[in-house]
């Protein structure tokens, strides 16, 4: 008896410790993953029933959140009009609050009517569905406001809050998604949007999370230690792949970073699934060129993986790394002339 | 007493795990029930500030049984409710709000409140990032 009450109380306490989706890693989300597999489609006209269906046959928080937050990420698409358009009339209302909150109480509306008629959104909606439906479950769960930094653009271009994701509580912890990142991914040229479910963004490491989200709120980064804004806006860009295969990025943790020529740039993760050495490439864009050559080293020491690579001649380059062909992280290298020894 | 205080902490650990684990059992065990008497049958309307809403889903809290509030935001729910029970209302972009069933409340009319969110959007592509000094290239 009494070694089945310490079992028990080392299964509930185990929710208490350590960190994000490792977590849950003794929590199977078979159940809840069918369950949304089998609502696709449903209609958000009811969504009680939806949750009901969702989330009635399962056990814990953790897989009722995960079927609501599957289903919307699956369910949902990304609108690039919608985008478009309101990143539009945002940047020109800017200086105008009076006319950014008039334009923002129209579009609130517009924005909730496609969700529900169409099932398409932008990411204020993606986290206004999961915090709505979560609720009706009856799990704690906030829209998070701030920055989201994606690859396209320049990172010193965020002048006001772009993006929205959740934060959730589960048993007493909180933990940050992106269901927007997560669901799939547009082409910004044809404005298409595919769905293509990105798990790394499920539950992510805070520190992780942070390299590519800054929330207005401090809290809401989870961290003890909360990187400022300069620092958000000087790290390196993340790809959303890098959420599958990094649990963190250790360094560098700036976008520019200077060398001198025959020293290397060194590269440190964290890795979540284990990869094989011979998998790392990085591409280096020089002016019109672009070379894609194998790291110098790789060292992998349990779940970290160090990475370097030796600039031999001085120039600008952009660095892309790939693991398995997957676009993982960008830095940029600035190589100068050896400096003379006296 | 050295060997005192080891004796005691072996002897009120399972004692202690005992009482722990009845406790849960206690809250399995004496889940809340409701007893189905005092039948109410409940309708209304639903509206904000600017009339009637269309479409509020409502629904008793902890069942599956709901209704949807209709065009002029009038609704009838589908069972007879027993005072205690908490009908809720939801509706994409307003506050949820929850309503306790006493006897008196057969008709129930509620204005609904607009929640304050900013609609913000940041998409993300594969596209590979290029700094300002390659772009220029």
């Amino acid at each position: 008896m009494a070694r089945f009450l310490v079992l028990f109380l080392f299964y509930f306490a185990s929710f208490c410790l350590s960190a994000q989706s490792e977590d849950f890693s003794s929590i199977d989300f078979t159940e809840a993953d069918k369950l949304a597999k089998q609502n696709r489609g449903a209609s958000l006209d009811d969504m009680p029933e939806l949750v009901y269906n969702l989330t009635n046959s399962l056990e814990t928080d953790a897989e009722r959140f995960r079927a609501i937050y599957l289903w919307v990420c699956n369910n949902v698409k990304n609108d690039y009009g919608l985008y478009a358009k309101n990143k539009r009339k945002r940047k020109r209302f800017k200086d105008d609050s009076l006319k950014l909150e008039a334009w923002n109480e129209k579009f609130k509306k517009k924005i909730f009517s496609t969700l529900l008629r169409r099932r398409r959104t932008i990411c204020t909606g993606y986290a206004y569905l999961v915090k709505t439906l979560s609720q009706l479950a009856n799990i704690d769960c906030k829209i998070i406001n701030g920055f989201g930094k994606p690859s396209s653009g320049n990172p010193e271009d965020l002048e006001e809050p772009n993006h929205s994701w959740n934060a959730v509580n589960l048993n007493g912890k909180w933990y940050l998604c992106d269901p927007t990142w997560a669901s799939g991914i547009q082409d910004s040229e044809s404005g298409r949007f595919k769905f293509s479910y990105n798990n790394g963004l499920f539950l992510v490491t805070p520190q992780l999370f942070a390299i590519s989200h800054f929330p207005i709120e401090p809290k809401w980064f989870l961290m003890d230690k909360t990187p400022s804004f300069n620092d958000f806006v000087n790290a390196p860009i993340l790809y959303n792949d890098a959420y599958k295969l990094l649990s963190n990025h250790i360094g560098p943790n700036r976008l520019y970073n200077e060398i001198e020529v025959n020293s290397s740039l060194e590269i440190s993760y964290t890795l979540k699934p284990k990869i094989n050495a011979e998998d790392v490439s990085l591409t280096i864009v020089d002016g019109s060129s672009s070379t894609t050559k194998l790291p110098d080293n790789v060292e992998q020491n349990g779940n970290s993986i160090d990475i370097s690579y030796k600039f031999k001649r001085k120039g600008f380059y952009d660095v892309h790394l790939q693991i398995n062909g997957f676009l993982v992280a960008t830095y940029v290298v600035r190589v100068k002339k050896e400096k003379s020894l006296n | 007493m050295i060997m005192k205080t080891s004796i005691l902490h072996t002897n009120a650990l399972p004692k202690q795990l005992f009482s722990i684990g009845l406790f849960f059992l206690a809250i399995l065990v004496f889940n809340p029930v409701q007893a189905q008497n005092n039948a109410i049958s409940v309708n209304g309307v639903v509206k904000d500030a600017n009339g009637p809403l269309d479409g509020v889903s409502i629904y008793l809290k902890g069942s599956k049984s709901g209704t949807v509030s209709k065009a002029n935001g009038s609704f009838a729910f589908p069972e007879k409710l027993s005072a205690g029970d908490v009908l809720i209302f939801s509706y994409l972009g307003y506050k949820k709000e929850s309503v306790v069933i006493d006897k008196d409340s057969s008709f129930i009319e509620l204005t609904m409140s607009e929640e304050a969110i900013d609609v913000l959007s940041a998409l993300n592509t594969n596209v590979p990032y290029k700094s300002k000094r390659q772009s220029r290239n």
